[in-house]
């Protein structure tokens, strides 16, 4: 036991006093983005120049933070490609041998025809560097024969259509499947139909695997609220009682949370595996994947895909920065971590990136995320028409930006652990609210505000030199910004799914030209409902858990 | 690695924002680094466009690197010289005072080619002309009278003598002639053998362009006529304080609708008059229901209009809710502070045609000078209209006209077409456009940015086209 009283994880359960803390905390993210927002565009009006000043600073400073991403992106986008050609299999076969292995892995990598020069050089090294840390060490590995898998697969109201294809992918699943446990997380709300088809689906792919679990959440459970926190909590639950009954101990399985769309990539489970088994605090970590938004991307309208590819290459960025990188979406952890921390929020919709901040209090900061360079593909929210897909992918984007119900409970979990170093409190909680913050402001003041001192420029700037010289600074800031977008839509490109379709140079074109949309949706389906989430949440309002549309063609 | 590029990364981009930015802010500021004396000097800046655009700028003699439009940027404080060149164009030339922190716009500057395109549309000479552009219609006559009428077709290029058609006109002298931009059609004030003034509607799209129905006669010559070629049928005139409404199709006689006014103007189907007692008040066109919009009880109107002695005001109502009133002896009184803005002398006043663009340009015979009536966003506190002086050195101006988005001005002096600018730093450039004939009137047509006038020794009517 880690802690005799642990820190609730929750909006609702805990003081007067903690309550108004929660209140004040939760109007702050909300607070700083309006009053950045009418700070600047009064300035605009009532003081132009030095409006102008600010915005100047913030356009540079946005531009170097692009440059900045660009770079990882194309670094991170590198490393995810080169290791498209690991073979994680051998590599995990190498983590049992150990001393044996780190002579030969020069010569077993020479010989995976799947990796360039460039690709069996930054493997070696890569490898060579994690053994030798390991012998430094002395890390346990865990026997590969001994490791399980449980892949839970949150289940609302979405078709067999969108279910079975992750599940078809799983049974394939390099990973030997005997040792593969999926369970389908079905709401009872959504009616005898869901029920049935999970039914089907278990009657159909059970023999697959090591056991095909379906797990009927009820509806009303006291506390709960009807978030997908609350769906899974109850499959994991299921699950733990099916390995705690054949005396599977905990610390040997990995849990990968799933949306019922996501689809793994083959070498997924392998990947997975192998950074678990090699880690060294493998029972304190989540590990991350890539989400990309492949599976329909050829259908869904260009500004949907344009926002979705943006989400992918953000987690690719992040996916360079471990220190502070936090759960996104479908994930994976250990098993032992998640029952010991009470599985995920019940009340909560965030619950991808609140396991994390969950995790990180209860284990006082010794609780870490993993990224991993895999791919999980996922659908682009997709209704039957365009209005009825924008209205869901703003409230997706809404959805997602409420992790921001994450900040009073970090903060105040922060302030009652004295374990956790302060740095590290500074760190996440400085990021956590810069985060939403700029979420909600960057599109605003870059496309709109930004330009207010030109627009209503009164006689007296309009004829200073600011009103000129700014004009070109922005202009060779966007210029320099565009090369940016530039690498953004050539990694578009090349991340892109192949697909016999017609004219598909056309089609890449057209994909490459829906780049230039990214202001005005950015603005209005990222920063605006950003904006409201934040706005709800500094009001008191709640949100309700909305299941994003997604329909295949 | 990535984590350690990333934070090597991080702190390169710092150190670069915190040193860029700064210099940044200072470059768009117009500071720069004086290199001889090292310290940071406050620079200004020129933008200049011009028409045609891509000419050649000259700085203090100096090939600028970009041609127009451009920005001169980085100019210490100081007096330059700037030559604008391009072949085919007469120089243009300024020397300007640059100002720490301050841009000059020479937005643009109007390059007066050395051939000007134009063309003689009438090769009969002609004492004046009715255009009716919008009909591809022009109208000249040779003589006063308006039996010489000729109406020259410019699709086709046609002349065709129009006053032998018009038995009923053949006998009167033509004395002004009302026209506007935005329509075809003339209201001709001539004047009758029995010495009678009538008004006479030219209507080029009709069949018959003038007929007894369109003519019209009053009791004596009036002091002010209204008339709006969009409403083209009706004539208000003013009359020894009484106003007159005229419909040429409705009424055979001049109505009296009101009496006691000492102005009136109409906008909008709405008629404001100016009374005798210095009440203001607007109405329907038939002068019932009146709303008093100054009362002269309360003193304001009294004090603004007592102090000017005028027969008569014409009173023209902006699209904002400026309101002018010129008297009959040039004063010029607004319904903004302070009120009076000139006391006598103005003969004429051209308002803007940008809708919302409360700038008026007005003239006496020697001047012609500039009121700003916009309002600035920023300030508390109404200040008076910036009143500018652009040409204080007329012989006798007769016409002014707003060129090229009222960036300059077109007027004529005594027989002389003058381009004039309206814009920028002074002093305004004046150039010479044209010589016209003798006392003749010239039309400039905005859109097309062409003149019409009669050249001076035939009187032939000639298009040209002033600016491209």
């Amino acid at each position: 036991m880690q802690n005799n009283k642990p820190f609730c994880f929750s909006h609702k359960t805990f003081s007067p006093g903690q309550a108004l803390l929660e209140r004040v905390l939760g109007i702050l993210p909300g607070l700083f983005s309006w009053m950045i927002l009418i700070g600047i565009t009064v300035l605009a009006f009532i003081q132009p120049l030095k409006a102008a000043m600010v915005i100047i600073a913030y356009h540079i400073y946005w531009l170097f933070r692009l440059l900045y991403m660009t770079l990882f992106m194309a670094l991170a986008f590198g490393v995810h490609e080169i290791e498209k050609g690991v073979d994680w299999v051998e590599r995990c076969r190498c983590l049992e041998e150990k001393e044996q292995s780190l002579v030969n892995i020069r010569k077993k990598i020479k010989s995976n025809t799947k990796l360039s020069r460039l690709g069996q050089w930054f493997c070696y090294k890569n490898q060579a560097r994690e053994l030798k840390h390991i012998l430094k060490h002395k890390v346990d590995i865990p026997k590969f024969d001994d490791l399980y898998h449980i892949v839970i697969i949150a289940v609302a109201r979405e078709s067999r259509k969108v279910v079975e294809p992750g599940i078809k992918v799983l049974a394939k699943d390099r990973f030997p499947t005997n040792r593969i446990v999926p369970v389908l997380a079905v709401e009872e709300r959504s009616g005898e139909s869901q029920r049935q088809m999970a039914l089907d689906l278990k009657r159909e792919y059970g023999s697959s695997f090591m056991d095909f679990i379906v797990a009927i959440h009820p509806d009303g459970i006291e506390g709960e609220s009807r978030v997908k926190g609350a769906n899974v909590t109850y499959a994991a639950k299921q699950a733990a009682d099916y390995f705690a009954s054949r005396n599977i101990p905990f610390e040997n399985v990995i849990v990968s949370c799933f949306d019922a769309d996501t689809v793994a990539s083959p070498e997924y489970f392998m990947a997975l595996t192998y950074h678990f088994m090699r880690h060294p605090n493998r029972t304190r970590a989540s590990f991350q994947p890539i989400p990309v938004y492949h599976n329909n991307i050829w259908e869904a309208p260009g500004f949907a895909r344009v926002l979705e590819m943006g989400s992918s290459f953000f987690q690719l960025v992040e996916a360079t920065n471990p220190e502070k990188l936090v759960t996104f979406s479908s994930h994976s952890m250990s098993f032992k971590a998640l029952v010991e921390i009470g599985y995920w929020p019940v009340d909560m919709i965030s619950d991808d990136s609140a396991i994390f901040w969950k995790a990180y209090i209860y284990y006082h900061g010794k609780y870490q995320v993993i990224p991993m360079y895999v791919t999980l593909s996922m659908d682009v929210t997709m209704a039957k028409t365009r209005w009825k897909t924008l209205l869901s992918v703003y409230r997706q984007k809404r959805r997602w930006a409420w992790g921001v119900e994450n900040f009073p409970i970090v903060i105040r979990g922060f302030l009652k652990d004295a374990k956790i170093p302060l740095i590290d409190k500074l760190r996440h909680g400085g990021k956590l609210l810069e985060m939403h913050v700029s979420w909600a402001t960057v599109g605003f003041l870059i496309a709109i505000i930004g330009w207010l001192p030109a627009i209503f420029a009164g006689r007296e700037f309009s004829s200073s030199v600011v009103y000129y010289n700014s004009a070109r600074i922005t202009q060779l800031i966007f210029n320099l910004a565009l090369s940016g977008l530039a690498v953004t839509i050539i990694l578009s490109l090349l991340l892109l799914p192949r697909k016999k379709t017609r004219n598909p140079f056309l089609k890449r074109v057209l994909f490459a030209i829906e780049w230039l949309l990214v202001p005005l949706v950015f603005t209005f389906l990222s920063s605006l409902p950003a904006l409201d989430a934040q706005t709800r949440l500094m009001s008191g309002k709640g949100m309700e858990f909305r299941i994003s549309e997604k329909t295949r063609r | 690695m990535l984590l350690f590029l990333r934070k090597l990364f991080f702190y390169v981009f710092l150190g670069l924002y915190l040193l860029i930015t700064p210099y940044a802010i200072l470059y768009a500021f117009g500071y720069l680094v004086n290199p001889h004396e090292r310290a940071f000097v406050k620079t200004g800046l020129v933008s200049i466009t011009s028409n045609p655009h891509n000419a050649t700028i000259f700085v203090e003699g100096k090939k600028y690197s970009e041609k127009t439009p451009a920005v001169v940027r980085e100019l210490l404080p100081g007096r330059y010289r700037l030559r604008v060149h391009r072949k085919g164009y007469m120089d243009w030339g300024k020397l300007i005072e640059i100002e720490p922190e301050k841009a000059t716009q020479l937005e643009p500057v109007v390059l007066l080619p050395f051939r000007p395109e134009e063309e003689t549309i009438s090769h009969q000479p002609g004492m004046g002309f009715i255009p009716a552009i919008l009909e591809s219609k022009v109208y000249t006559w040779s003589a006063p009278s308006l039996k010489t009428l000729n109406r020259t077709d410019l699709f086709f290029r046609k002349e065709i003598r129009e006053g032998d058609e018009i038995p009923e006109a053949k006998d009167y002298q033509i004395e002004d002639v009302l026209t506007e931009e935005g329509s075809a059609m003339a209201l001709i004030k001539a004047r009758g053998p029995d010495k009678q003034i009538v008004y006479l509607l030219l209507d080029p799209g009709e069949e018959k362009k003038m007929t007894e129905q369109l003519m019209f006669s009053l009791p004596k010559e009036a002091d002010l006529i209204h008339w709006n070629p969009k409403v083209p049928y009706q004539i208000f005139a003013l009359l020894d304080g009484d106003l007159y409404r005229m419909d040429f199709r409705k009424d055979k006689s001049a109505i009296k609708i009101a009496g006691g006014i000492l102005g009136f103007g109409i906008k909008r189907g709405r008629l404001y008059l100016l009374n005798k007692d210095f009440t203001f008040t607007e109405s329907n066109l038939s002068a019932a229901k009146m709303e008093p919009l100054l009362l002269g009880a309360d003193r304001l109107g009294t004090k603004i209009f007592s102090r000017i002695k005028a027969r008569y005001y014409q009173i023209e109502v902006m699209d904002s809710d400026l309101i002018l009133f010129r008297s009959s002896e040039g004063a010029l009184i607004s319904n903004r502070l302070p009120y009076l803005h000139l006391e006598k002398g103005v003969e004429g006043i051209r308002r803007s045609p940008v809708l919302d663009d409360d700038r008026i340009l007005f003239w006496t015979g020697t001047e012609i000078g500039l009121l700003d009536f916009r309002r600035d966003k920023d300030v508390l506190f109404e200040r008076e209209p910036y009143k500018t002086m652009l040409f204080p050195q007329g012989k006798n101006i007769r016409q002014v006209f707003w060129v090229y988005e009222n960036s300059h001005v077109l007027f004529v002096d005594e027989n002389e077409v003058y381009l004039l600018e309206a814009k920028g730093p002074k002093p305004y450039l004046v150039r010479s456009v044209t010589r016209i004939k003798a006392n003749s009137r010239v039309f400039y047509h905005e859109r097309e940015h062409v003149l019409y006038y009669l050249e001076p020794s035939q009187g032939y009517l000639i298009r040209r086209k002033l600016v491209e």
